[in-house]
């Protein structure tokens, strides 16, 4: 096992994966600008910059539009449960990890809910409803 | 979908717009039709396709809409952004539990990020630094052209990996994501070995296939600032060199010849102006 005092020194690589990309140089040095509050005036001006140029990579003019802070599965989260309330059931087509990931978040709040498989490319992924009775799973 | 909603409350019709797991891209207009007949919001996880693919929140009329920072906005990881239609923020107000989770309950986050700018949590700030930016970057090019850009360059990488005699897991061209390929390993290539040499030999990062799908397929993506003609070539050439190397026969040459034949006949991307 290496010392964890080291210095760090990752090594450069070329992420070709499905994410995280690689970054540009200017993203490296905005990240290092000095730290500021989170309730600085200045930083609660900034956000708002932030906010208006989300709405544009989205194309919207949604006012509620905003950075989670925290990845993408959060992004699940965050949309489910605030969409949902007791007594709600809702529909999740899944055909992959991440989709199903959205029916498993459903299914953590105790609502119902009735999941589609898409089979991908001919091939139908086979899955288990983890709470029988609560799901109703066709194929589409 | 139709059929089995009916008669029941459905709230939302979920899914994902690009499944990153399988490079299968889904078409959202029939979903927001369907959405609409059993009186459902529409919730599309677009963490796949924001700026590499186009999500149009507001012409799809979708409701909530959630996306990631590390993908095609290549801002590092570690935020979700997320816009919400006005008649959830509706919905919200109207609620009448609270919601389950208070690091993500949308009534309260919004008075942060909100008018109000009443504390909530501490963001990571220097994350949101490096989102601007990268934000910066992908309007400075525009959507569209980043679009193209996302477009052609998995056209090249396809025209390569083809040439090369290979075949990619989601056979119908009009499902795939253009953002993640996900490449058919060929018979009796040990796909691990491969990817291990990518990244020892070349420092060249690509991912295997989830779960079932591990020996099945490589996931190739090409991403935000990872989506470059120069990173395709180099790939292509790459791994030529590494599969030439364990034996397999194929045409040396023939991937990097198809791929910079592809560019040659691609128009060439515009400049993009922000609209």
């Amino acid at each position: 096992m290496s010392d964890p005092m080291e210095e760090l020194r990752p090594p450069t690589r070329l992420m070709l994966t499905p994410g995280p990309s690689c970054l540009s140089p200017r993203v490296y040095r905005a990240m290092a600008a000095p730290l500021v509050g989170h309730v600085d005036p200045w930083f609660t001006e900034f956000m708002s910059g932030v906010q208006e140029l989300l709405r544009r990579v989205f194309q919207t003019a949604n006012h509620t539009t905003f950075p989670i802070s925290a990845s993408g599965s959060a992004g699940i989260e965050t949309a489910v449960i605030n969409a949902l309330e007791p007594g709600d059931e809702a529909v999740v087509c899944v055909n992959g990890v991440f989709s199903e990931r959205m029916a498993e978040v459903v299914e953590r709040t105790g609502q119902r809910f009735i999941v589609f498989w898409r089979p991908s490319a001919g091939l139908s992924i086979q899955r288990t409803c983890a709470v029988p009775g609560r799901a109703v799973r066709s194929s589409l | 979908m139709r059929r089995a909603g009916q008669g029941r409350k459905i709230k939302f019709v979920g899914l994902a717009h690009g499944e990153t797991s399988t490079g299968v891209v889904t078409n959202l207009a029939p979903f927001r039709k369907v959405a609409d007949e059993l009186g459902a919001l529409l919730i599309v996880d677009s963490v796949a396709t924001l700026a590499g693919v186009p999500v149009e929140v507001d012409r799809h009329r979708i409701d909530i809409c959630f996306s990631g920072t590390q993908k095609a906005i290549s801002a590092p990881p570690g935020m979700s952004p997320i816009t919400v239609s006005a008649r959830v923020e509706e919905l919200l107000l109207k609620r009448k539990t609270p919601v389950q989770s208070w690091y993500f309950d949308l009534t309260t986050v919004m008075k942060y990020w909100g008018r109000d700018r009443t504390y909530h949590h501490t963001p990571p700030v220097s994350l949101i630094y490096a989102l601007h930016e990268a934000l910066r970057i992908v309007l400075e090019e525009g959507l569209e052209a980043s679009w193209e850009r996302h477009r052609q360059n998995q056209m090249a990488l396809i025209a390569g990996l083809e040439a090369m005699g290979m075949s990619l897991f989601v056979q119908n061209p009009a499902d795939r994501l253009t953002t993640v390929t996900a490449v058919n390993i060929p018979s009796g290539v040990d796909g691990a070995k491969v990817r291990g040499r990518l990244l020892n030999d070349f420092n060249i990062e690509i991912s295997s296939g989830l779960g079932e799908f591990k020996t099945k397929f490589w996931r190739v993506g090409l991403m935000g600032y990872s989506s470059q003609r120069g990173n395709v070539l180099l790939f292509l050439g790459a791994l030529e060199r590494i599969l030439l190397d364990l034996g397999m026969k194929l045409p040396a040459g023939a991937g990097l010849a198809a791929a910079a034949n592809a560019y040659a006949n691609a128009e060439p991307v515009p400049v993009g102006q922000e609209k």
